[in-house]
Formats: structure tokens, sequence, C-alpha cells
């Protein structure tokens, strides 16, 4: 994503690092959604937590009014492919059958430094930190709700930029907490 | 010539001047009528509709929210970015890439890097909101020091117009910290609202920059005086939200928080007098050879289906106020592409920027950036002084939004984490909440001197879909300027060691079309999107387009409005100045017309 008035050194260049897509992301085409198995969506939730750090409770709440998970799911399909996306989730579901506090590392190792697999997962945590689609041409925004929830801004305990629910001079005052660490105890600071 | 309506006045351009000269006609009963090229506010896309567009643009650049029609077409600054250099240095040559258009034609030696919108409203729809009043001394530099041109005004005669100025628009500041380097309030004035709060990162700065003295300046840390409304004062009530720090003022409030000419342009219409027509573009200023008046404008009135038709309108009075490209653009195309208003030579010349050097650093602790105003502070001592009779003053802009502007913050820190530092969950998010609360960046706004040179005039090749030649710029910096670079750069660097800061300013990417070269190190520019000076007011008609009335030297019912009148660009952003600048012509204008 590039902001402003900053456009010439490109977000692009950097991404190069173990991606399998190299075509335009495909156009998105929300409205061809519909529920993601459910035993698909659980493993995907659950990758995605060890991926962003954030918890069930953050990405995929009881009571989800957003359903980014379903969203997310699909863009993902649909961009990696279904046999890409069906490897990055059996190979969780291997890892799954450790206790959760296991889960990190045994994705990094198995996961994140595999060739294949590595690539797909950073897109999935691109996709959740900032609602975009990156790959080395360039990057998507999937929904005006996907950007105004990317986590890269309750990361950084601030507010998407275009979209604060906060009140007249905050800015002046202590950030709000970001919400809890998958894995850590405590809150990040 | 086909003469189908008359006006009291006729107004090219719905931004700032235009609605302000529209309202202040109207509300004397004078009847107008106002040419937009661009959609409309009313019936035209609406405010979510555009901040919708901002959240799905991938580039959030200013012009992201913003149509761009197809016969009222404008300037992107991801187009500038499509110039490739040839050759080294300075003085090098840009080019097209194959394959792609750009608006502006432009000729070099270095890019215009500023663009501005076509719709009602105008440019200021994607403005930040700052309304600092020139200095005095800004009126008369040729004269204290010997570099770019006096104003044929001065402060005192705009002073109450910026009053005017500041209560149209809803600042937020407090006169007795504005009151520095000779600036002066009508006594017992203050603003309409009281001053935004300062960040977290302003204070930072201010507590940490205490003793840090330069060029005889102890520096420190001012409010900035803001279009968008905060607290106000007395019984003010302009109606709208104090802002909520959606930290997205360029390229657009979602809220209407910062004022807009919108709002203006509403209460205009509301007097009963004025009308506003858009999609229309003008194309020719009609003269008559005898009297040397304006006796028409022509426009073309284009569909969204593609259709057009032809019009023309009269007026007494006419006022062209379409920002400092195309105001030249159509008066230098007008009368068969011989020129109106242009005895001087001067019209389309002395084409000026605040070129804008990013100084940015790595603090010692959080201050959390990405939340408020885009900005709320300056360091402003720095925008007079001695060192004017040498190098271009600047102000300096403090950010609230990190390395946004220099380094893309904050997703070029995610993408180096994911990507190439490997990181991920909970190690990623303290990583990068660590990196990007402490970022500080600092704009210094540099006062360009007018050169004859630098000028928009009209491509001889290339032409909008209307068939009107487009802008061909010519830009680029003298010595004075550039030796303002230098002087921000090591000022910078001060700043940053007396904050106890790490300096990560660089620029080494030689590719870039915005990259210079100067006295042996690198530099990069961005536009402030501030284009000043095209039609130049002043006291000699063979120096200057306009006289300090904002009149036609050449024709005697022509009005030029907006900041292509300004001789000299100063330290300020224009915007504040332009109200005032117009709501003084209006005066004119209005006693003409009585």
């Amino acid at each position: 994503m590039v902001s402003r008035r900053h456009f010439l050194a490109g977000s692009v260049a950097l991404l190069g690092a173990n991606l399998t897509q190299a075509a335009h992301p495909v156009p998105l085409k929300l409205k061809e959604h519909h529920p993601a198995p459910t035993e698909q969506l659980a493993l995907f939730v659950d990758l995605s937590c060890v991926l962003t750090g954030y918890t069930r409770e953050t990405l995929a709440p009881k009571f989800d009014t957003l359903d980014l998970k379903n969203q997310y799911y699909w863009v993902a399909r649909k961009q990696l492919g279904g046999e890409t996306l069906d490897g990055l989730l059996n190979a969780f579901g291997r890892i799954r059958q450790l206790p959760e506090a296991r889960w990190p590392q045994a994705v990094e190792s198995q996961i994140l430094r595999s060739y294949g697999l590595g690539g797909p997962a950073r897109q999935l945590i691109m996709l959740w930190y900032t609602g975009a689609w990156y790959n080395e041409q360039g990057d998507m925004v999937v929904s005006s709700k996907a950007y105004t929830n990317g986590l890269v801004w309750d990361t950084i305990q601030a507010h998407p930029m275009g979209y604060s629910e906060f009140h007249f001079g905050y800015w002046a005052e202590d950030p709000v907490p970001a919400a809890p660490l998958f894995a850590g105890e405590g809150e990040a600071k | 010539m086909n003469q189908e309506e008359q006006y009291d006045a006729v107004v090219v351009g719905a931004g700032i001047a235009g609605a302000i000269i529209a309202k202040r006609l109207g509300e004397e009963g004078k009847r107008v009528l106002i040419l937009e090229s661009g959609p409309d506010f009313r019936q035209g896309p609406s405010r979510e509709t555009y901040v919708e567009a901002f959240y799905k643009a991938s580039a959030k650049v200013p012009e992201a929210p913003y149509p761009d029609d197809l016969y009222a077409p404008h300037a992107e600054v991801l187009q500038i970015g499509n110039y490739e250099p040839v050759g080294n240095g300075q003085h090098r040559k840009l080019k097209l890439k194959p394959g792609t258009t750009s608006y502006l034609d432009q000729k070099g030696p270095l890019p215009f890097s500023s663009t501005y919108e076509r719709l009602a409203g105008g440019t200021m729809w994607h403005w930040l909101g700052t309304c600092l009043r020139m200095l005095p001394n800004d009126f008369k530099t040729k004269t204290l020091y010997g570099h770019g041109v006096d104003w044929p005004i001065s402060y005192n005669d705009l002073e109450p117009y910026y009053c005017e100025a500041e209560y149209l628009i809803g600042v937020s500041a407090n006169a007795n910290e504005q009151s520095y380097h000779g600036v002066y309030f009508t006594p017992g004035y203050d603003y309409p609202m009281e001053a935004i709060p300062p960040s977290q990162t302003d204070q930072f700065v201010a507590s940490n920059i205490q003793g840090l003295t330069l060029d005889g300046e102890a520096l420190s840390v001012t409010p900035t005086p803001a279009g968008r409304n905060s607290r106000a004062r007395n019984d003010y009530d302009n109606g709208r939200r104090a802002c909520a720090g959606n930290t997205s003022c360029v390229p657009i409030c979602p809220i209407q928080a910062k004022y807009d000419p919108t709002i203006t342009l509403a209460q205009a219409l509301q007097t009963g007098h004025v009308e506003m027509r858009t999609n229309c573009v003008a194309v020719d200023v009609k003269v008559d050879a005898d009297t040397q008046k304006v006796i028409g404008v022509e426009y073309v009135h284009y569909q969204n289906d593609g259709s057009k038709q032809r019009h023309t309108v009269s007026g007494k009075l006419y006022a062209l106020a379409a920002h400092a490209i195309e105001t030249p653009r159509l008066l230098l195309n007008s009368n068969n592409g011989k020129g109106v208003a242009n005895s001087s030579d001067q019209l389309g010349r002395n084409l000026m920027d605040h070129p804008v050097m990013n100084g940015w650093a790595m603090l010692p602790e959080k201050v959390y950036p990405f939340r408020g105003p885009v900005s709320t502070s300056g360091i402003e001592n720095l925008r007079d002084g001695g060192f004017r009779s040498h190098r271009s003053a600047f102000r300096i802009e403090i950010h609230n939004v990190g390395w946004n502007w220099p380094e893309n913050a904050p997703f070029q820190d995610l993408t180096n984490m994911v990507f190439s530092e490997g990181l991920f969950g909970d190690s990623l998010r303290k990583q990068l909440n660590n990196q990007v609360a402490r970022q500080l960046d600092l704009n210094f706004l540099i006062d360009q001197q007018p050169q004859e040179h630098n000028r928009i005039t009209l491509s001889k090749h290339k032409q909008d879909a209307l068939g009107i030649p487009l802008p061909e710029i010519h830009y680029g910096f003298s010595d004075y300027d550039m030796n303002g670079f230098v002087a921000a750069f090591e000022t910078a660097d001060k700043i940053f060691s007396q904050l106890g800061a790490r300096n990560h300013t660089h620029f080494d990417d030689t590719s870039k079309p915005n990259y210079f070269e100067y006295k042996g190190r690198g530099y990069e520019f961005q536009g402030a999107g501030h284009i000043v000076g095209t039609m130049r007011m002043g006291d000699n008609p063979k120096q200057s387009v306009v006289d300090k009335e904002l009149r036609s030297w050449d024709h005697p019912n022509l009005f030029l409005l907006g900041s292509g009148v300004f001789p000299t660009i100063a330290t300020s952003n224009p915007t504040l100045t332009i109200a005032a600048l117009t709501l003084r012509a209006a005066d004119t204008m209005i006693k003409e017309l009585t």
C-alpha cells in the first residue's frame, strides 16, 4: 500500500522473498462468497492467529459482524489457488495436534521456512494487517472494511488513516492499549 | 457572438476563491454565475463515496478519493513518478515512460510535483488545513533582503481580511501564540476557535528542543492555526463537528471537521443570487477589441454520456479562479491562442511551490504517531531572518504520521519485517509497535524564489479530450532555493541531535525524478500542493499581470483570483492568503457593481 504523496520508493520492491504468485492480484469478486467448510475455516483462523499474533477473539469474535475470516479464506483461495491453500492448511493441521504453546515455533520451522509455504503464509500476514492482498506486482485492497480493520493500526496503537472512533484531542493523550497477544502474556506495549 | 445570458459577474472555478467571490457578491444581491469544470457536490458523488474510494485505493495519494473526468482531467502524483531522468545531475531532461500519459507536459529540469483537483470545492477537498498568515517581512523581501519581489500591498493592508478569512474558514488557534516575527492582530481580536491540542509528538519535540539556537533564533514549537474545528470561543458556531483526529486530512476529512469550500459554496447558493453550473469547462475568454473589456466566456458543458454543448455567457465583471495552472492555461489559449491579459508576458511565469524536504529520525521514546490531524504544530522560528539575503527561508511542519511521507510507514515497516526479517506473531507486533511509535518526520517547506523561466505554458503537441493544449511545465530551482535545502538538511541534523534522536534522513536514489545534487550532496523534494505565482500582482503593468486589486492591467472588468497572483510564495501555506486577497477583491468588485 502506498500512501500520501510518497510513491516513488514503492512498497513492492521488497516483496520478492519466497512468493509463489507472480501475476497481478486476481480481481476480487466478493459477492461470490459463501461459507467456507467449517474445519478448513477453523484451521485458517488458528493459523492466522499464530501468524499475526492476535487471538481468536480478535480475528474471529463470537459475534462477528464483519466476517473477515470467511472473506479472507476465499481471497486466499482465489489468489493462491486451492492446492496451495490446502497445502498450507494441511501443514498447519499437523502442527495443530501439538500443544498450543508449541504452535509458533512449529509454524516458523515447518511453514515460514518452507520454500513453498513461506511466501503464502507471509501474504496471509499482510492480508490481516492491511486488508490488502500483496504480491510482487503490488497490492489490492479487499474492501473498505478490510482496510479499516487492518491489524497494523491496532499494533501501532493508532487507528486506520481516515477512520477514527476517538474523541477530539485524544492525540494529546496516551494511546489505548493494543489487543491481547496470541502467545504472550499481557498486552503488546 | 451568441450572448445568451447576462450576469453581474461570471466566475470560473468553484474552489475557495470562486466560492468567496460568489458568496460576497450574492450577499449584496448581485447575480453571479459560477462555471466549474468538474462534478457538483450537491447531486454528484457524496463525501461517503469519496471516503470509500480512499479506503479502497491501493495508492493513498491526494487524488485517490476524487474523480478524473475525461473533459476535466488533472495531474496525479502517481504520474509524476513516470518521468525518467536522462543524463546526470541537476540539468537533466525528463521523459515519459512509453505507454504512460501525464496531464502535465513536464519539460524539467525537475518535475513539478504538486497537483490539484477539478471539482466543486476545489483542491481544498484535500488540503491539510494549515492557516498561517504571511509575515510582515514576506511582503517586502526585495527591499529587505534583495531577493524575490515586493508585494504591492503590505501586511497592514491585508490584516483585516486575514481576520475575516479566519472566521469564514473557521480557524482554530490562539492569537498570542501566533504573534511572532512581527505578526500582529487587530486589537481585541482572537481566532474563532481555540488552538488544536498538540500531539504527543509535538509535546516531545517542544520539551526537548529547548536550548537549541540556530541563526540567532531559539527554536520552539508552535501550534499551527488550522481550518478544522476545535472548541469555540464566545458564541462562534459553524455547525460542524469538532475534529476527531481521523489522520487523513490529506486527502479527505471523513466528517468535514476540516473546512472545505463546499461550505462557502452552499452559503453562496443560499443567497438566491448565485447559480453554479458544473461539468462546464471554460475554453475561451472573449475580449472586445475596442474597449479591451471582456465580453464573454465560452464554455463546454459535457455530460457523462460524452455529449457536449458549447455556450457563451456574459457579465459585467469576470473573475477567473481556476487555480494557478488552469487560469493561465485558459487565458493563454484564449483569443485563438494569442492570449488574453498577457501584455506583460508574465502570464504563466514565476511558477512556484513549496518544495518539501523531509527530515526523519527515530526518537528515543514512543510518541505514538498516526493519531490526530496529520500535523498540529510547527517550528516557525526560521521563517524569517538575515539569512534570507543568501538562501531561502523555510518553515518546519511536524508530522503526526511517523515516516508515512518519506518511508511509507507503517506499510513499509510491516513489509520489511514480514518479508525480509521473517517476523511473525507476537514478535512482529512488538517490533512493529516499537519501531513505528518512535518515528518522527519533519517537513521543511522551502520558500522558492520566483523565476521567469519556471512557467506553465501551452503544450505544442499534446491536447486534452476537448482539444485544449495540455499545460506544459518548466520547473527547476535556483541556487538561492537549493541553499535553502542545504540549510534544511543541516537544521534537521541539529534538531535530531538535540532531541537525542537518530537521524535516518537519506537521499540516495539517483534514479528518482525528484532527486538532485547540490554542493556534493543529494536531495529529494516533494510537492506541497502549493501552486503559486503564475499571474503575479504588482505595481508595474510591464512586470505583472494584475494590479493590487487583482484586476487585469489589460482588461478593466477582468479579475484574477487565487494563489497565482502571489508575487512570492513566502513560507506560509497559501490558502488563508488566497481567502484574504479574495475578500479584498470582493470589496472592489462590489463597489464597482454598485
